[in-house]
């Protein structure tokens, strides 16, 4: 099939399974291994956005890269609208790389800083529509710029001219020149002024629906995922702790991580203050605890259980899975512990 | 402001461009000096029928070992030539040896880093090494042992100096090059679908260039230097061609007789390499703050 | 967490007593071409024993040359063109380099965003915070070192005798900043100021670390000042917010006021373009038109009017006055909710 044709429907947009991804740092006999990913699976439909959260080190934005192969995996597969990414030749590739485009953090690190807006933007142009000439690549540029709220001058500019927003801008026209059908988002809206994030998520908001994108959405942020996520996965350590739609995940979460996360987001101005979730910090080793990777910090996790057996996800309600053996509900977690 | 959706940026102003290299290069008074200097070399030795009435292999037996006058501003040497003359001359060889060394330092010094830069693993590291290890070797000694095996004719003297720089200049290519890999936007052009070579040549490339191109300048002033120090031990120019190293070294045999005499080749290379020094250390904090 | 480890101050002055005094502090930055830039245009606020003050803003706003200004820290053609500190009364803007550099971690400290930027890689943290120490008291090294392993529990860190010995690098971020803030109040001083501290943390992580803070600062009865982006963070932990917009504060009060009853139109849409766990996700976010203005091209009259839902003729051509209204002060020509 080619990438070109429409995906069969029913089918994931994009699909991941069992991905793997192990860093071996130092000399290779010093079996210092780190498991930036760690056999995860999900899968991304057309139209969603997947909200993906975690701290770090939990492996997010490797994750995010490998979907769009800019990192090589160690085990496992995407499969990207019915085509397997990693075993793509170098021409299906460049034309896979069409279809997913992905927007970093850093709004200058990204942009090459000895190029003009207007060059930028049609890079994509110049790589995979060698047929268009000068003038209908101007064209397409103005369209870009006009869409992502740019004004035409700003095309001749060069990115330190240009604020944090401004570049951002200029990453989601650059990644939305192709018409792309799938966009990693990663941390996107972090390194940029809070009243400038709104700005943002507006329009990124508004592309989706305008365009019919998908997002795969980057973040530690909890309110940002909360607002931008129609499903959201949050990540620990390399694997998947718990995935559920946004409404049930902000909800009604089971694992206690997430407890932890929404607990220690200051509560919203002017609303009362809530009593943190006390989590043992971690520490900064590569050795994976034994058992249930969280165990250390969990305050359930003197379980013997938890000390051996990893949870593997189950189901715990429609489109709701955890890696846990002691699901909790907010209040049973209090319950138990005194805390939340 | 009744925007029910507020995405357009447009309304603040963009910061004003800032100023070209050059104005920021020609704002410190070394590398004013330096650049000044430099046109005035290579001007007035590329310029020297005009500069200059005499010609450089004319003698006159009448005006041997002169002192410097206003005929001759430099003095005259053991045959009666203007020294001044000679040392125009001569600047030509050396600075068209120095600036073909250069180009080859660069070019092959360049393809080797970059190279290395790209192939990390046993090969990157393999060509390393050898660059480590003839750098390990100090340069005149290096370039006096070329010369013995392969002869010193004008283009072996050139590629023997392009070289012998070489090394040095693969190692800064690979480090630059390096930086730019790590970088970020060199990932958002793989994920375009951009070819490896396309990214090389149009993105990474230009970036490393302001520094190559600041070494450069350093590199031909280290030319001229061991250009001048192989011409002075006789295993560089060979006559009848001069250079500035030659003329220092008949100026040097015959100290006694005229003290001016390698005096001036002596200032003339000192300049040159003072000026190119400072050329192109301000010529690297200019182009790439971040390294100076 | 014992007293008697650290050095009681000479004199015991209650909690209450005013530690930092600023009165009407400029900075200006020196250009080639044309007028000075003015980064800080006049602000004024104190910090008393035992008080935790935050300075609000986004990037542009001053807010982190303030910080620098005060411990006199200002890169080069950065300088304090007019105004007053007074640390306990002592005027810091003339004193010597030498004397100053007494009052920097005797007096008045400063904690970064990035603490590796403030350890040294190559030596042992333990050695790290016993120099801290002896920069400031004439102890035995063996005393240092007992005092420096009490202030490395006093600020969380478990099993402080043995990580004494460990390298910055084999600690977590987090871990890390505890570090960096035992060497900063280890001579005691009046008051700490904490510069974006935890925005590189993890959201756990930085609720921990505002714990140990808010812990510290009572107990030794420290001034504190938090400069931050993050409103929810000043509004969960300080006392008084100040909020800065180019140069000038252009709200300040208790944090309940300003958070729940802003007054100044910068505050109110600040609060609105927030994302928080409770912004609606079906609606888009009502963020702030325009960008923070540049220091180049700041605008006429009130700084904030090109952005203003609010502003009227006289915002355009004339500053606003600074009015002092039921325990807020604000610059404002139109505010919200006050009679005008």
């Amino acid at each position: 099939m080619s990438a070109t044709e429409p995906v069969a429907t029913g089918m994931p947009l994009v699909s991941v399974d069992d991905l793997t991804r192990h860093f071996r740092p130092g000399r290779r006999r010093s079996g210092r291994v780190v498991r930036a990913v760690d056999g995860v699976s999900l899968s991304i439909e057309r139209g969603e956005t997947l909200g993906l959260v975690g701290e770090s080190g939990s492996g997010k934005s490797t994750l995010a890269r490998l979907l769009l192969h800019l990192d090589q995996p160690t085990d496992g597969r995407v499969v990207f609208e019915g085509r397997d990414v990693f075993a793509a030749s170098t021409r299906e590739l460049r034309e896979l790389r069409r279809k997913m485009q992905i927007v970093f953090q850093d709004p200058y690190a990204s942009l090459n800083r000895r190029k003009t807006v207007e060059q930028i933007i049609s890079f994509p142009l110049v790589v995979h529509e060698p047929s268009l000439d000068r003038e209908a690549r101007r064209r397409r540029v103005s369209e870009l710029l006009e869409l992502v709220g740019l004004r035409q001058e700003h095309a001749a500019a060069y990115p330190r001219q240009l604020s944090g927003g401004q570049c951002q801008r200029v990453s989601i026209a650059r990644a939305l020149a192709l018409h792309p059908s799938f966009v990693v988002l990663d941390e996107a809206v972090s390194a940029v002024d809070v009243s400038i994030q709104a700005q943002i998520l507006n329009l990124l908001r508004e592309l989706q629906q305008r365009l019919s994108l998908t997002y795969l959405f980057v973040t530690h942020d909890l309110a940002v995922v909360r607002y931008m996520a129609t499903t959201v996965a949050v990540m620990y350590l390399g694997r998947i702790v718990e995935l559920a739609p946004s409404e049930v995940l902000f909800n009604a979460p089971r694992h206690p991580y997430t407890h932890a996360l929404l607990a220690a987001v200051p509560p919203p101005p002017g609303s009362a203050p809530q009593a943190p979730v006390v989590l043992q910090e971690a520490d900064a080793s590569d050795t994976l605890p034994s058992g249930c990777r969280f165990h250390p910090r969990c305050p359930l996790g003197h379980r013997s259980i938890c000390q051996t057996a990893d949870p593997p996800l189950q189901a715990a309600g429609a489109g709701h899975t955890v890696a846990c053996h002691f699901p909790q509900s907010a209040e049973s977690l209090l319950a138990e512990t005194g805390i939340g | 402001m009744s925007e029910a959706i507020v995405t357009v940026a447009g309304d603040a102003p963009v910061l004003p461009r800032s100023e070209s290299v050059f104005r920021r290069l020609m704002r410190t008074p070394s590398a004013a000096i330096a650049v000044v200097v430099v046109l005035i070399l290579v001007i007035m030795t590329f310029g020297a029928p005009l500069v200059s009435p005499y010609s450089p292999n004319v003698s006159d037996f009448d005006q041997l070992f002169a002192p410097p006058s206003w005929n001759h501003l430099f003095g005259t040497d053991e045959l009666g030539r203007d020294l001044f003359t000679r040392l125009l001359y001569g600047g030509r060889t050396s600075l068209i040896v120095a600036v073909a060394a250069t180009v080859i330092a660069m070019v092959v010094g360049v393809a080797w880093g970059f190279v290395a830069a790209f192939r990390e693993g046993w090969v990157g590291e393999l060509l390393m090494r050898i660059a480590d290890m003839l750098m390990a070797v100090p340069v005149i000694f290096l370039g006096l042992v070329l010369v013995a095996a392969f002869g010193a004719s004008l283009w072996s003297l050139i590629v023997i100096l392009g070289l012998l720089f070489a090394p040095a200049t693969a190692r800064l290519a690979r480090s630059t090059l390096l930086v730019e890999l790590r970088s970020e936007y060199y990932v958002s052009a793989v994920s375009v679908g951009a070819s490896g070579t396309r990214i090389v040549a149009r993105e990474l490339f230009p970036n490393a260039l302001p520094v190559l191109i600041a070494r450069a300048s350093l590199i031909l002033a280290e030319a001229i230097f061991v250009e001048a120090s192989l011409s002075f031990v006789g295993l560089g120019i060979q006559p009848p061609d001069t250079s500035w190293g030659t003329l220092l070294q008949q100026g040097y045999s015959n100290l006694y007789r005229s003290y001016s005499y390698p005096l001036f080749p002596g200032f003339v290379i000192l300049v040159a390499v003072l000026a190119l020094n400072a050329l192109g250390d301000n010529l690297q904090k200019v182009l790439d703050p971040s390294r100076s | 967490m014992t007293e008697t480890s650290t050095p009681s101050p000479t004199s015991t002055p209650a909690v209450g007593d005013v530690a930092l005094d600023v009165r009407g502090l400029e900075i200006e930055i020196d250009v080639r071409r044309g007028d000075p830039l003015r980064p800080v245009r006049g602000i004024s606020f104190s910090v008393r024993r035992g008080h935790r003050v935050g300075i609000v803003g986004e990037s542009g706003s001053g807010k982190s040359l303030t910080a620098l200004s005060l411990i006199r820290l200002l890169p080069a053609r950065v300088r304090v063109a007019a105004g007053e500190v007074q640390l306990r009364g002592r005027e810091l803007t003339t004193l010597s380099e030498r004397e100053m550099a007494s009052v920097r971690g005797g007096g008045l400290s400063l904690v970064y965003q990035d603490p590796m930027s403030s350890l040294n890689p190559l030596q042992t943290i333990g050695h790290q915070v016993v120099e801290a120490i002896l920069t400031h008291e004439r102890v035995g090294r063996r005393e240092a070192h007992a005092r420096a392993v009490e202030l490395l529990r006093d600020v969380g860190i478990p099993q402080p005798e043995r990580r004494a010995d460990d390298y910055p690098h084999e600690f977590s971020g987090g871990m890390r900043q505890r570090v960096v803030i035992a060497m900063a109040i280890c001579a005691n001083p009046d008051v700490l100021i904490a510069d974006e501290a935890t925005t590189a943390l993890d959201v756990t992580t930085q609720a921990r670390i505002m714990d140990m803070l808010a812990r510290i600062v009572e107990e030794r009865r420290m001034g504190m000042i938090l400069i931050t982006h993050d409103l929810g963070l000043a509004a969960a932990f300080c006392d008084d917010i100040h909020v800065m917009y180019a140069g000038r504060f252009v709200e300040s009060g208790s944090a309940q006021a300003v958070l729940g009853n802003p007054v100044h139109p910068y505050s109110a849409a600040l609060l609105e373009s927030i994302c928080r766990l409770d912004t609606d996700p079906r609606s888009p976010i009502a963020a702030i038109a325009g960008q923070p203005p540049l220091l180049q091209a700041l605008p006429s009259g009130c700084p904030f009017h090109p952005r203003c839902v609010r502003a009227l003729d006289v915002c355009v051509t004339e500053e606003p006055p600074v009015v002092e209204s039921m325990g807020q002060v604000f610059e404002c020509h139109h505010p919200i909710g006050v009679d005008a």
